[in-house]
């Protein structure tokens, strides 16, 4: 193939692509990135067999059709550090020649007949996401989502269609995150898989503000999405998710009003002098304030006050605080509502609509 | 897989009986913990309807207690590995069909059954039938008294019928079933399909046959269904409380069928069998029990393997209310009421009182009528009466067969002689406290 693609577009593509590549594998063509010169476009695909993805880059002359297949990080680096406008790519049998202006790289070269296929979405999807919504409900869902299996939970998301409602969430056994969107239409099969957590990790990356919808289809046992650049399919998380209406708690009779900026900003000072052994931070709900206590042995402690919405019973509850800090990032609205029931029972808390997050004290006794 | 610590399984039963106290039954500690994978721990129930009432009723108390227990946002799921009901595909329709099938107890099968001298035959007799329907004894007949094991072995037939040959079909019913299957039959003008019903079956089941005895109509249908059966070679099994031939106005004809096959008798267990099995539901039901309150158990009831279960269901009971374990003390206080009163029996009563007053068992059951030996006779009356539940002329049986009226008398002339006669009322008080040392196990 001989081919001159934009540098600046081809990064971005990499950056995507080369996120889906294995890092780690004993197949070496998993670590790799084919890239397919079409006639008018070019064509970057990887997979670590679990996740493929397609990216399709636009500025291109073609001059010769083909595939090459390269190392992934390799080629992302030198892509990277170039400074050209243009890179021009021409590959013989095991070689690709990657020339800039003054530059030559000779890379060794793949096999393309040894490179997996990856799965496109044929037919029509089963229904289509806002591409918006999907990206901050899996920006939402994927801050609890657990990153290894443990015997607490599973590292995906669950992603629940009904009809219009689309419902993803996740759990990492200490808290649970769930986000609620609508779809335009309910036509279409409904849905109920895992989705492995590098899968909706992509999102946030790859959606860009060219995208205006996600189409996805289920087949079997992938779930395949098409964004306006990229074609992503998935393999599914085996397992039953946690019943997840259980987790959350519904009989919590104090409910505190708290400004997010305040919040957060308490919450990260608070977390200054915690350590290992002292775990957590702990709150104390009172009439109209919030009080945030921590301790660190050998090091000291805090005590900090922030003014709040609150006129329920007086209440102490010890939280982890990066588990809040994490959320209140997340979270868009100004203000989040924190709902309690007992200091051993899981709070729930509330920011922007269709919002949840669910997360288990720390005993601080 | 994993599952979690014995410790935080306990602390978890814990505090959803200190949490949610109406919910708590005794079967909770059979319940066992099978694994905790991906926020669910999966809880095992011993069968389908402990099942159902854990997801009906106690979903959110596990859910709390466990996540308070092991500080993670954990949910609960209840199974059982006990398979569901037989299956009653055949067409019946379901006005009759529904709810006629006795459910199974999926802990009666032949793996909980504890052989003794009492039941080995009867046990023999019944794993021979289910491994061959039809082919070794065929009707088995299995009599005895109540709580003995009959319905266990019954079961078990079924359930292991049912895993050696999935495909055959099992009727398991009382016998009350069948005669009112058989009412509801005639006045619906529906006899066809009830006979097919009752006679296109592999292994019929039926509990209880003695009850058969007062109904003649359906004696005549069961004769009919019994031919059609044994004759088509397929198996027939019944129980009744007495031997065939003892069955009150059951016709002659189907007494010597229900002999033609093989007749096992359950005896009450022995001492080393109530230990075995004591120590076998112990073990099923996840209850420590220590070696020698299963002795006690075993030692003061005797009756049979119900109360049995019971004095160790109330043993369980009662260490989780005091939150102790289970110990002596505990088992004296736990059996410390009625069950103990059956735990005396005549004969006790008989020998406590024939040494307190220095007669013989012989004269007291002959028909001898001076004082000396008419006194204690009576005094051994009155002391059945109040110690045993008995009635009065089994009391009399017991003493040369004297009818009701001569117990009746001598239960109120000793109460009397009690309320006037000082000496009279120190000795019944003697032998009462005699009585009751050897009640908490003192002789």
């Amino acid at each position: 193939m001989k081919v001159r693609m934009n540098r600046q577009e081809l990064a971005e593509a990499l950056g995507a692509v080369g996120s889906v590549a294995a890092s780690r594998t004993p197949k070496p063509i998993l670590e790799c990135t084919m890239i397919e010169a079409h006639a008018d476009h070019c064509l970057l695909v990887a997979t670590d067999l679990e996740i493929g993805i397609r990216y399709t880059v636009s500025q291109v002359e073609v001059d010769e059709t083909g595939p090459v297949v390269l190392k992934a990080d390799k080629l992302s680096q030198i892509v990277r550090e170039s400074t050209d406008e243009i890179l021009e790519f021409n590959s013989d049998d095991s070689i690709c020649h990657v020339r800039g202006a003054g530059a030559h790289f000779q890379i060794y070269t793949q096999p393309p007949a040894d490179f997996p296929p990856v799965a496109e979405l044929s037919g029509e999807p089963d229904f289509e996401v806002d591409a918006n919504a999907l990206r901050r409900m899996a920006e939402w869902t994927v801050l609890a989502a657990a990153r290894e299996n443990t015997r607490y939970a599973i590292n995906g998301v669950l992603w629940e269609r009904k009809g219009k409602d689309l419902t993803m969430v996740a759990t990492d056994g200490r808290r649970l995150s769930m986000a609620q969107g609508k779809l335009e239409s309910d036509e279409g099969a409904n849905l109920e898989c895992i989705v492995p957590v590098k899968t909706m990790s992509l999102f946030p990356r790859i959606l860009g503000a060219a995208d205006k919808t996600v189409a996805v289809k289920a087949t079997g046992s992938q779930l395949v999405f098409r964004t306006a650049k990229a074609t992503i399919s998935s393999s599914l998380v085996e397992g039953q998710f946690p019943k997840y209406q259980d987790v959350i708690p519904s009989d919590c009779d104090c409910t505190a009003t708290i400004k997010t900026a305040d919040m957060l900003s308490a919450v990260k000072r608070s977390a200054l002098l915690t350590n290992e052994e002292s775990k957590g931070v702990r709150l104390s709900f009172s009439s109209g304030k919030l009080q945030l206590s921590s301790r660190a042995p050998s090091q000291g402690e805090s005590v900090i006050e922030i003014p709040i919405e609150y006129s329920d019973r007086e209440i102490e509850i010890g939280f982890n605080p990066t588990f809040l800090v994490e959320a209140l990032r997340a979270v868009q609205a100004d203000e989040v509502s924190l709902d309690l029931k007992e200091p051993n029972r899981p709070g729930v808390l509330r920011g922007d609509k269709g919002r949840l997050y669910v997360v288990m004290p720390v005993n601080l006794s | 897989m994993s599952v979690m610590t014995t410790a935080e399984w306990k602390n978890i039963l814990d505090r959803v009986r200190t949490q949610n106290p109406a919910l708590v039954r005794g079967w909770f500690g059979g319940l066992v913990p099978v694994d905790l994978c991906g926020g669910v721990l999966r809880i095992r129930a011993g069968n389908l309807k402990q099942v159902r009432y854990l997801d009906d009723a106690c979903g959110s108390a596990f859910a709390n207690a466990a996540q308070q227990v092991l500080e993670q946002l954990v949910t609960t799921t209840f199974e059982t590995d006990a398979p569901g009901e037989i299956a009653d595909d055949d067409g019946y329709p379901l006005s009759m069909s529904e709810n006629n099938q006795l459910q199974l107890n999926e802990d009666y099968i032949f793996e909980h059954f504890v052989v003794g001298a009492g039941n080995r035959m009867a046990h023999a007799a019944s794993v021979a039938v289910a491994e061959a329907l039809g082919q070794t004894y065929n009707p088995l007949f299995i009599h005895g008294d109540v709580g003995l094991g009959k319905t266990h072995l019954l079961q078990a037939i079924c359930h292991t019928t049912r895993s050696l040959n999935p495909s055959a079909t099992i009727l398991y019913i009382s016998c009350e079933t069948f005669a009112n299957h058989f009412i509801e039959a005639v006045e619906r003008g529906a006899m066809n399909e009830f006979r097919y019903h009752y006679r296109h079956v592999d292994l019929l089941v039926i509990d209880d046959i003695q009850f058969l005895g007062t109904r003649e109509r359906s004696q005549e249908e069961f004769f009919h269904t019994f031919n059609t059966l044994h004759q088509a070679q397929k198996q027939i099994v019944l129980s009744a409380d007495c031997p065939p031939a003892e069955i009150p106005t059951l016709e002659n004809r189907l007494v010597s069928r229900f002999k033609s096959g093989l007749v096992a008798f359950v005896d009450a267990p022995c001492m080393e069998t109530r230990m075995a099995i004591l120590a076998k539901k112990a073990r099923l039901r996840c209850i420590e029990v220590p070696e020698d309150v299963i002795e006690y158990v075993a030692t003061h009831i005797q009756t049979n393997i119900r109360d049995l279960e019971g004095a160790l269901l109330r043993l369980d009971a009662m260490s989780q209310s005091s939150e102790s374990a289970i110990d002596m003390e505990l088992a004296r206080r736990a059996l410390d009421d009625d069950s103990q009163r059956h735990a005396i029996t005549i004969q006790h009563i008989i020998d406590v009182v024939t040494r307190y007053f220095g007669v013989r068992v012989k004269d007291l059951q002959s028909k001898k009528r001076p004082k000396s030996i008419s006194h204690p006779r009576q005094v051994c009356m009155y002391l059945a009466r109040e110690f045993t539940s008995h009635s009065l002329e089994e009391v009399g049986g017991y003493f040369g067969g004297r009818d009701h009226s001569t117990v009746l008398h001598a239960d109120r002339t000793v109460k009397k002689m009690v309320e006037t006669n000082d000496k009279v009322r120190r000795t019944i008080e003697d032998l009462r406290a005699t009585l009751r040392a050897r009640q908490n196990g003192a002789e």
